[in-house]
């Protein structure tokens, strides 16, 4: 069996006119968490719908645990679990309910751990979901989620109204999802602390493309910020080496160069002066290298 | 406007509102949704986009859809298409016009269908437009194409139908000495118009002289040009022969129409009623051989009774009454003629009935008097309740709350006329042939099935009753149910036991009262479970009957107390018999108001209801109360040879001398009018005086009308029903006046039963010469009718020439 | 069948039908002539309204509650069944005690009794087949509603046809009692609109199925 669960291939949507996403083309496999990452309006949600069948594609397709997203049995769909923004239970259900409706959908849901997991936070299973806050709803909803042991996992901007505490409680039950049930976890998120601590794999979504593919660790190691006086370009960027994004201070210039093929301080060492100081970037810091501050070319 | 220029104008109208109307609404519609959709102002594109794959099953189920909702919103829109579904027959230029509109329909909807394929919006738009047209443009194009287009000079084209009332006998038509052809006769106002003008009927000459013209006129009203209130007498003298040797006494005639009223021509009808005396005679001779053959008739009979056709099975009818052996002829003939003898189940049952009701309406006519009623009559002994139920539903729904009321509540069910008449109503809710079948089938099976059981359900009343409720107000069915079905609903109505607390409603025809409306059902209702429920409540229908006595008015009310004789009136302590004194009461007080019209006759009416709880006095009282404007009353001597025997003379012997007293205190005329009232008393007395007098009484009644049959048939027959073993003829026969013999053979010769006949050989061997000889003439008479059936009739169609 | 959904997906309708069932229950109590489903404005005016307060609470494609649902681990035919399964009970739940009214003694009891309408139960017995007539009508009307949501959840242009069809529906089922036609009709009619009308459910039916598969949830 393949360890793909995600695939899409050249995956697109019109809204109208508008082109939300084009040529997809993406895969997320056991086991891993995917960070999905990108500015608003960049088309995460529309992704996370058309994986799951929400939503038809304009063009190209999309497969789910190896069955095509816009016709999924109850087999794919019970391995399945999406939390997405604006798909919340209505208000007067309670915990218990949701429990109910969770064990329906979900053959190998715990409702042990789900007890656990809401109780740990003071919820009582009884009360209508109108009566707790942001946070507490979302909590709620996320527990079940985990605790229906799902093979994929897709996450829209969870931790939203959710407290330091709760956020870490997620993420550490996400890793552990991922690593015991070999769960494919999927998490859209602005919060990227958070997705850096748990997430094997990174994809930037902007204005409907992928613009950035690859597991942390590889960019990690790939990927380098140099800081160069403002008076002093590079000699030549090497072969294979991609500069990402660049900001200019009032002194200095910093730029984020990707060196694929390993051995990057050296390679890097060859191509700039001495004045210039090459530090290890964080995914916060690469995530706005790709955006903010992103090369035109 | 010419034919020509009217029928362009009607397809310009078909045209301009099955298509231009709808059109422009739907653009209308159009431009309001792109102006809304807008936001006020018109969106920039109405062209379809085009559609992905998926939507291909979008676009099938949608026109589908508009299909099937359009088909269904035109069925109640489209009054084109009411109008044939009604049955309306059109004429080949009204049929080629709806045909274009009913075209036109199927197109709309085709229309729609096809423009869901490119947005279903659109399609919806134009078919609401449609509707729209349909539903409130009160089908201008329909009221073209139906329109009959006529000029003015097309009134000679109105039809005229000439047909000669109940008798469905084809009779020979003659008008203004022009031979028309055999009843009925269809004509127009143009060809009776172009008869020879009369202006008097000619006189008829035979061996003697003159004798009265068998010419009389009946004059048709017609309007001149459509739509004008002018009318005009067409002056046409009439004559009718039967077979050519009987012709027709006129009677009267009745009829009407010719109008124009907006769409068509109402055709002028005219009834003639004639009476062929030769025919009756035969009529007479061929009931009297079966009398004489003590009703033990073979094929040859019924061959000629069948031959005579239903003017012969009415008088049959009439007489079986009291004669019923005449009934088991009669049925006897259906049997032979529907093979009823074979029909042995249920299933075989509605079989033949069903074959009787097509007959029917194939013939155009059904009566309980002939051969099919009767037949109909043997097989509601056989027919299974739900089966019958199941269809008379299934009519009743079909034919609408109109026509029930009119027709269904009748104890006998028949199509007197030739089918129906065009152009009345719309042929579907016209009553059929079959109709009066079915409903005579479900009187039958609803008596047979109450004498069963009386106080059960009824499958009949348990599913008509609410059918017919669902299409009237209270009052309208209670003559229906009382008449005709009951028993359910009465059970139903007893049982719940709170009428008393009822809302008062008005009782019909009785002025200022008002009554629980179960208390006025249930007082009506001819059946086992009302007629308990009466005996359980006389007291409460004592006090209403006394109610409606106090409110009685002349020209009506009387009916309502009708109730008060339907159970058994005759028993000393009947509710009748108790209502008297306040019946009586209202009677005196309506002709001391001059309300009353004849109150001697009423109250005699009602007292002899109650036989034998009356006594003489109370006839006398009576007639009293009639005295004081005796012209007005001349009912009451009809009454007087019914008056019971033991009290009639008595009753004529106060009357005499009343009358006498009356008479000495009056002048002139008036005491003149007395004087000839006595007289009549006197006579009424001297027969009372012996009861030999009763066929003394009949036989001069009957020497009244010499050459009148029909007249003596009549008081024969109501002689019969007073004593169908008419002992007095017996005892005029063993009589030793040789007057009353003689009144012995005459009435042997009236009633020439079997035992009759017996009789007869009496007189044969009587002393008197003159009875010996009418006797033995009358015996050779009788048995040559015996011996030999009459004659099949020899149908005679005149032709043209004659 | 999974009952956790079905119970999910009526408790969804309970609001509708604790409110429809009173008002259903004192029209039919207190409405003094028979009831016959082409005939009554009124009671049709009850059927829409209550189907599509149904619609309301069952098929929103634009509410977070059915977006959730479909969220979960369900396939399509498997919501798509609960959905129809859930909407007939809904409309059993409502029209039950209505034809409990119509076919116990107790409309007759009351009709007599209490509002004193004597000739009532001469009529009863013509509307006993009303409450089967109305709950087919219910159920087509929810046909043709579930066929518009479906139909605007599709991923093509022009998806307003679905709504204006339901429209089209109501002028239809309020233009028979509206020209009393059955009335006038011949005896075909009837039937045949009756049978108009399970073609026109069935294939609302037929349209929702095909396209349900490719519904979308768009919030």
């Amino acid at each position: 069996m393949s360890d793909l669960c995600i695939e899409t291939h050249e995956l697109g949507r019109m809204f109208g006119k508008t082109a939300v996403l084009r040529d997809i083309s993406w895969q997320a496999s056991a086991g891993n968490v995917v960070a999905l990452l990108g500015p608003n309006g960049s088309g995460k949600t529309t992704l996370f719908k058309l994986v799951r069948g929400l939503l038809i594609p304009t063009s190209g397709s999309s497969t789910l645990l190896g069955t095509r997203s816009d016709s999924l049995p109850d087999s794919v769909t019970n391995r399945v679990c999406c939390v997405l923004e604006g798909c919340s239970p209505p208000k007067w259900v309670t915990i218990r309910q949701l429990m109910d409706l969770h064990a329906a959908a979900y053959p190998q849901f715990d409702r042990a751990l789900a007890e656990e997991l809401v109780k740990q936070r003071g919820l009582p299973l009884n009360r209508r979901f109108w009566t707790f806050s942001k946070g507490q709803q979302r909590w709620a909803e996320l527990a079940l989620s985990i605790a229906s042991r799902p093979d994929v996992l897709l996450l829209d901007e969870p931790a939203d109204g959710l407290d330091p505490a709760v956020r870490r409680e997620l993420y550490d039950r996400l890793r552990e999802l991922a690593n015991e049930r070999n769960t494919a976890v999927v998490v859209a998120s602005h919060v990227i602390a958070d997705v850096e601590r748990i997430a094997d794999e990174l994809v930037l979504i902007q204005h409907g493309q992928i613009t950035l593919q690859a597991s942390l660790e590889t960019l990690r190691e790939e990927v380098r910020e140099i800081e160069l006086p403002a008076d002093q370009v590079p000699l030549q960027w090497g072969d294979g080496m991609r500069v990402l994004g660049s900001k200019r201070a009032t002194s200095s210039r910093v730029t984020w160069v990707r060196t694929p093929g390993g051995d990057v301080d050296r390679r890097l060492q060859g191509c700039l002066s001495e004045r210039a100081v090459v530090r290890p970037v964080g995914l916060e810091m690469l995530y706005f290298a790709c955006t903010e501050y992103a090369e035109a070319s | 406007m010419n034919a020509t220029a009217q029928l362009v104008l009607s397809y310009a109208m078909i045209i301009g509102s099955y298509i231009g109307v709808p059109l422009l609404l739907w653009a209308a519609f159009r431009w309001s949704y792109r102006w809304f959709a807008g936001g006020g102002r018109p969106i920039e594109s109405f062209l379809p986009h085009p559609a992905p794959r998926p939507s291909r099953t979008a676009r099938w189920a949608e026109s589908l859809l508009l299909g099937a909702l359009g088909g269904m919103a035109l069925l109640a829109t489209s009054e084109a298409v009411q109008l044939l579904q009604n049955g309306w027959e059109p004429t080949d230029q009204q049929r080629d016009r709806v045909l274009l509109i009913l075209a036109a329909h199927a197109a709309a909807v085709g229309v729609a269908m096809l423009l869901c394929w490119w947005r279903t919006v659109a399609a919806i738009m134009w078919l609401v437009a449609w509707h729209v047209t349909l539903l409130f443009g009160g089908e201008v194009g329909l009221f073209a194409a139906t329109r009959d287009i006529k000029a003015e000079g097309d009134i000679d084209q109105c039809p005229v139908i000439i047909d000669l009332g109940d008798q469905t006998d084809h009779v020979d038509i003659l008008a203004n000495g022009v031979y028309l052809g055999q009843s009925p006769i269809h004509t127009t106002i143009g060809a009776l118009q172009a008869l020879p003008a009369w202006e008097s009927a000619p006189l008829d000459r035979n061996e003697d002289g003159y004798e009265p013209s068998t010419w009389s006129q009946h004059p048709l009203h017609v309007s001149p040009r459509p739509g004008s209130g002018e009318s005009d007498k067409l002056r046409v003298f009439f004559r009718t022969e039967l077979d050519g040797t009987d012709v027709g006494r006129n009677r009267g005639s009745s009829g009407g129409g010719g109008t124009f009223q907006g769409r068509s021509w109402y055709p002028a009808t005219l009834s003639l009623d004639v009476q062929f005396k030769k025919r009756e005679a035969v009529f007479r001779r061929i009931i009297d051989h079966a009398r004489l053959r003590d009703y033990e008739v073979g094929p040859d009979w019924e061959t000629t009774v069948a031959s005579y056709g239903p003017a012969l099975r009415n008088m049959l009818l009439d007489l079986a009454e009291h004669e019923p052996q005449l009934l088991g002829l009669l049925d006897r003939m259906a049997a032979r003629e529907y093979a009823l003898d074979d029909v042995k189940s249920a299933a075989e049952a509605w079989q033949k009935f069903q074959t009787i009701a097509a007959q029917a309406n194939e013939q155009s006519s059904y009566a309980t008097d002939s051969p099919a009623g009767r037949a109909v009559e043997q097989l509601a002994k056989l027919v299974d309740a739900h089966t019958v139920a199941d269809a008379a539903v299934a009519r009743l729904r079909s034919l609408g709350w109109a026509q029930v009321g009119d027709h269904w509540n009748r104890s006998r069910f028949g199509v007197p006329q030739f089918g129906t008449r065009p152009g009345w109503k719309p042929k579907r809710l016209q009553l059929q042939p079959s109709d009066f079948a079915l409903a005579h089938l479900v009187h039958r099976l609803d008596r047979r099935l109450d004498a069963e059981m009386p106080y059960d359900d009824n499958v009949l009343e348990d599913r008509l009753i609410p059918e017919l409720a669902r299409y009237h107000t209270y009052y309208e069915i209670s003559d229906f149910w009382s008449s005709y079905l009951g028993g359910n609903l009465a059970a139903r109505l007893s049982n719940s036991g709170i009428y008393a607390s009822d809302a008062p409603r008005h009782v019909p025809f009785v002025q200022n009262y008002e009554a629980s409306e179960r208390l006025q059902q249930l007082s009506k209702l001819d059946d086992p479970v009302a007629k308990r429920w009466r005996a359980e409540h006389s007291r409460d229908l004592l006090q209403h009957a006394e109610e409606i006595c106090r409110q009685l008015r002349r020209h009506g009310g009387s009916s309502e107390l009708e109730f008060v004789f339907l159970d058994d009136p005759h028993l000393p302590n009947s509710l009748a018999v108790q209502v008297w004194p306040f019946f009586r009461d209202a009677i005196r007080r309506g002709a001391n108001a001059g309300d009353s019209h004849e109150p001697t006759a009423e109250q005699w009416r009602y007292l002899l209801r109650i036989e034998p709880n009356t006594t003489a006095q109370m006839y006398v009282d009576a007639w009293l109360v009639g005295r004081k404007e005796p012209h007005f009353d001349h009912g009451w001597h009809e009454l007087i040879p019914k008056i019971p025997s033991d009290k009639r003379q008595q009753v004529l012997e106060q009357l005499v001398a009343k009358t006498s007293e009356r008479m000495d205190q009056l002048k002139g005329q008036r005491q003149t009018n007395m004087k000839h009232e006595l007289e009549r008393l006197q006579r009424d007395l001297a027969k009372a005086n012996r009861p030999q007098r009763a066929g003394e009484e009949i036989i001069d009644r009957i020497s009244g009308h010499p050459s009148d049959v029909g007249t003596q048939i009549a008081i024969m027959t109501d002689a019969f029903k007073a004593d169908r073993d008419q002992p007095y003829v017996q005892s005029l026969a063993e009589s030793s006046d040789e007057r009353e013999q003689r009144w012995a053979v005459a009435a042997v010769r009236l009633f020439p039963t079997q035992k009759n006949r017996e009789r007869l050989n009496l007189l044969i061997k009587h002393v008197h010469e003159n009875v010996r000889d009418s006797a033995t003439q009358l015996a050779k008479e009788l048995d040559e009718i015996a011996a030999k059936v009459p004659e099949p009739r020899q149908r005679k169609v005149r032709k043209a020439s004659d | 069948m999974k009952p956790a959904l079905l119970r999910w997906l009526l408790w969804q309708t309970l609001p509708v039908t604790s409110i429809a069932v009173p008002i259903f229950a004192l029209f039919v109590a207190l409405y003094p002539g028979p009831i016959f489903w082409m005939r009554d404005t009124t009671l049709w005016i009850l059927i829409l309204l209550h189907g599509y307060a149904l619609h309301l609470c069952l098929g929103r494609p634009r509410s977070s509650s059915m977006a959730h649902l479909y969220c979960q681990g369900f396939s399509r035919q498997t919501l798509w069944r609960h959905v129809v399964v859930a909407t007939w009970l809904a409309i059993l739940a409502a029209w039950i005690p209505v034809a409990a009214l119509i076919w116990s003694p107790a409309r007759v009891w009351i009709q007599s009794n209490l509002l004193d309408n004597q000739r009532f139960f001469v009529l009863a017995p013509l509307e006993r087949s009303s409450p089967v007539f109305i709950l087919i009508a219910e159920m087509v009307w929810m046909a043709v509603l579930n066929y518009a949501w479906v139909r605007e959840a599709q991923p093509f242009r022009g998806l307003r046809g679905g709504r204006w069809l339901a429209r089209l529906f109501v002028i239809v089922a309020l233009l028979m009692p509206f020209t009393q036609w059955d009335r006038i009709g011949p005896s075909w009619l009837v039937p045949t609109a009756m049978a108009c009308w399970i073609v026109v459910g069935l294939i609302a039916f037929w349209g929702t199925f095909r396209l349900q598969s490719r519904m979308e949830v768009r919030i």
